[in-house]
């Protein structure tokens, strides 16, 4: 079966973004970063209808569901690119509608500019003072919460979450829940909280959209759980 | 004045060298073309070795460091391993104190893997994630020296060139801002190389597709000495998912799966048959070699490999597997409960690269390396969970050398005009490129190369395919890459395929010229080790665009 890739397109930041569709025919057991790169490694790329294209611009590292560099939209869905399967795409149409995450500012095709994650860490003081406190009955938490491959699945699906209003989403409150907790008590602490209130808290509609896209199904609700446990008890 | 240093790569070895100097005060630029969340680092799964001893087992630095040297086959610095093993439990503790979680027993002890080819049990190990756990802890402590201004990240930058002074020595080099399209010239006393492995070049590796070799190939296009190219490490079991290779752990082999193909319309266990009693429980080496052989031995249409675990208990799959049970469902959609699995030898591990000394200098003043893309501690052979410990502690001396070695200070005046040649030259490298009449895809070309890198330098080599690799080679640079340029892409990405070229030529010549199997490095023309005349290094270098190789004493 011939399946179409539709793909939205934009040159650069301020370009206008277009659809452009191409045609695959071949195994369909085949993630889309797999077409992805059939078809940039074609030795001439043509759309559907034979026009000669620029190869699709996109972010790829591991293919194996490890990095979250390939995160994107597909089928009005954030995802990653390595974790989405032809077959399981096309089971209502044949054409796959691919688009770059809409919440953060365009690069180029799928690429789009993921800095504020990053930022906002640092803004919101991620880190240890003096040595770790661990604790074995939170090993197991403190493991998921490091397994976020900060991909920014969360923050698409997040009603509350836009770039500017420094609203750190799932991505925030699943690495303060091991970070408030692996500091000791003190000032260091107490300022990382105060940040999960002003970046996360004071925003959350708890529309939970997050839980439903997190391609490492982190148990986000419990995080959040354990997060403001720990404001009530201290 | 600040104290300047240059980390390219932001993996365990770039990480750690940024922290390390980070601490000492030093002004770090830390630059990667994607964040620290992607690098192929997040990928180690199995663990990293330390003596800890926590399994009553006496095992002590000696034992480490004679499993590593053992491996290595004579072709790894004593010296540098020896530093490297002692270093190591520290690394752990430090890694603990910065909130990295490592499974543990019972007692509250490290629990510790047992690893082929290692005497005791001596991999410390974070479920099946080692390497996400560690990274993310080494990320948080990058997080804090950059709100404290000590270290900048550039990520979203690609290296593109170094910086030299009047006598060649590295002074800094050229990014690009892969947002904005432009350049931008950083300087520093020293630059650190920790860009991994070079996957691009043979495609088709377990690892990440963003290690792909370019700054190994542009810094041995620049005249850097490379070592050992000839020896790649494959994993017995892969699997082909997404035009990669997917890992099925080394654990389905130690559990007992059997590996077998159809001959004659029945199961042939070539493994039972050919080493009676251990199957395929023989090193990662033997088992690749094995496979392969068997698979030459079937005809066309028929050559495939399968790993049946359908007799596993089903506890097993829960405990020890579950990860690999999960991806083999996910990619395969095969039940290794109930299906078998084909398999194929896959590239997992390069342990040659970037010559450095036992203190991670390269050949180059001013240059230093470490982590995969640099030639230290494996030699032959990498045992398994030596590569994260390499890594991480390869960072840490590459760091703490550089601080250490002298170097000239230049005032902004005088770096302004190296900084100026380095971009004149770049800019003219890329004026070369731009323009010329073929149009062949770059990506289509990168895939052919990869083709006959990946045919003439297999598992087994002999001088006949490697003769008609090279000369392939050529006959694609004359066909594909001089006087071509592809406008759809990139034109840094026009100005790397000749960069490449040269790198898989040199790796070709390196295996040719090393006429006897060691480790890794399997000749069917010379099936014997051969110590009087190879006991050595292999030492790669261009000049005058010409690509020597010698064979030279190991520090």
């Amino acid at each position: 079966m011939k399946i179409l890739l539709k793909l939205r397109r934009q040159e650069n930041p301020t370009a206008k973004p277009y659809f452009q569709t191409f045609a695959y025919e071949g195994n369909n057991n085949i993630s889309v970063a797999n077409l992805l790169n059939i078809l940039n490694s074609r030795e001439n790329l043509t759309d559907v209808s034979g026009k000669k294209a620029a190869k699709i611009s996109w972010e790829c590292s591991c293919i194996e569901k490890k990095c979250g560099a390939c995160a994107m939209v597909i089928n009005h869905k954030p995802r990653l690119a390595c974790d989405s399967f032809l077959e399981d795409l096309i089971s209502e149409s044949n054409e796959i509608i691919v688009e770059p995450l809409r919440k953060f500012p365009k690069v180029r095709d799928l690429r789009v500019d993921r800095r504020s994650i990053f930022t906002g860490m640092n803004e919101m003081k991620m880190w240890i003072e003096g040595d770790a406190v661990l604790n074995d009955d939170d090993y197991s938490s403190h493991y998921l919460s490091s397994r976020c491959i900060m991909c920014g699945c969360c923050l698409e699906a997040c009603p509350n979450f836009n770039t500017e209003n420094g609203f750190m989403g799932a991505v925030g409150i699943v690495t303060a829940s091991k970070i408030i907790n692996q500091n000791k008590e003190g000032s260091h602490r107490k300022e990382v909280e105060k940040n999960a209130i002003e970046h996360f808290f004071s925003s959350c509609d708890q529309t939970m959209a997050c839980y439903n896209v997190c391609p490492m199904e982190i148990p986000i609700d419990d995080m959040l759980v354990r997060v403001s446990k720990g404001f009530v008890t201290s | 004045m600040n104290q300047n240093m240059i980390v390219i790569g932001a993996g365990f070895a770039g990480l750690c060298a940024s922290i390390q100097a980070a601490e000492k005060g030093y002004q770090v630029a830390l630059v990667s073309p994607m964040p620290s969340e992607r690098a192929q680092s997040v990928m180690a799964a199995g663990g990293m070795n330390a003596v800890l001893n926590t399994k009553g087992e006496n095992d002590t630095f000696e034992d480490h460091i004679a499993d590593t040297v053992r491996s290595a086959l004579g072709i790894a610095s004593e010296k540098a391993i020896s530093k490297m093993v002692h270093s190591a439990p520290g690394i752990v503790d430090r890694l603990i104190k910065e909130g990295v979680l490592f499974t543990r027993m019972a007692d509250g002890n490290l629990d510790l893997r047992r690893f082929g080819g290692q005497k005791k049990a001596r991999t410390a190990f974070s479920s099946s994630g080692t390497g996400k756990q560690i990274i993310t802890g080494l990320n948080q402590v990058v997080r804090k020296y950059e709100v404290q201004g000590k270290i900048v990240r550039y990520s979203n930058h690609t290296y593109m060139r170094i910086v030299e002074d009047a006598n060649g020595v590295v002074v800094g080099c050229v990014i690009r801002d892969n947002l904005e399209g432009k350049f931008l010239v950083l300087n520093g006393e020293s630059v650190i190389i920790a860009t991994g492995g070079f996957n691009g070049i043979m495609g088709n590796t377990t690892g990440s597709v963003n290690n792909t070799g370019a700054v190994t190939a542009n810094l041995f296009f620049n005249g850097v000495e490379m070592a050992n190219l000839e020896f790649v490490q494959y994993h017995p079991t892969t699997v082909y998912v997404s035009g990669k290779r997917l890992l099925v752990s080394e654990a389905a082999r130690s559990e007992g799966g059997r590996l077998f193909s159809i001959r004659n319309g029945e199961r042939w266990y070539f493994m039972e048959e050919w080493f009676p009693g251990v199957g395929a429980l023989v090193s990662r080496d033997q088992c690749s070699k094995s496979i392969y052989r068997a698979l030459k031995m079937l005809p066309e249409g028929e050559k495939h490999v399968y790993l049946d675990m359908t007799f596993f208990d089903e506890k097993v799959f829960k405990t020890k597997l579950a990860e690999t049970r999960s991806d083999c469902l996910k990619y395969l959609k095969l039940d290794p409960m109930k299906d078998v699995i084909p398999v194929y030898p896959g590239i997992h591990y390069f342990m040659g690269g970037i010559k450095v000394d036992s203190e991670h200098r390269t050949s180059k003043k001013g240059l230093y390396a470490a982590g995969e893309c640099a030639c230290q501690y494996h030699g032959a052979n990498r045992l398994g969970g030596n590569s994260v410990l390499g890594a991480l502690y390869g960072g840490l001396e590459a760091a703490e050398t550089a601080m250490q070695d002298n170097h000239t200070i230049y005032s902004r005046d005088e770096l302004k005009v190296f900084n100026k040649k380095a971009l004149s030259r770049l800019d003219r490298n890329l004026k070369m490129v731009v323009g010329k009449p073929k149009q062949y895809s770059i990506p289509a070309t990168q895939m052919a190369l990869q083709k006959i890198m990946n045919e003439c330098l297999g598992i087994e080599r002999n001088a006949t395919t490697l003769l008609e690799g090279i000369r392939r080679m050529d006959e694609l640079y004359d066909e594909r890459i001089k006087d071509n340029y592809d406008q759809t892409s990139s034109y840094f990405k026009n100005l790397q395929v000749k960069e490449r070229w040269v790198l898989s030529k040199a790796i070709l010549l390196c295996a040719l010229g090393r006429k006897e199997s060691r480790g890794s490095h399997m000749r069917e023309d010379y099936p014997e080790q051969n110590d009087e005349a190879f006991a050595k290094m292999t030492l790669a270098k261009l000049k005058d665009n010409n690509i020597s190789i010698q064979f030279v004493d190991v520090e």
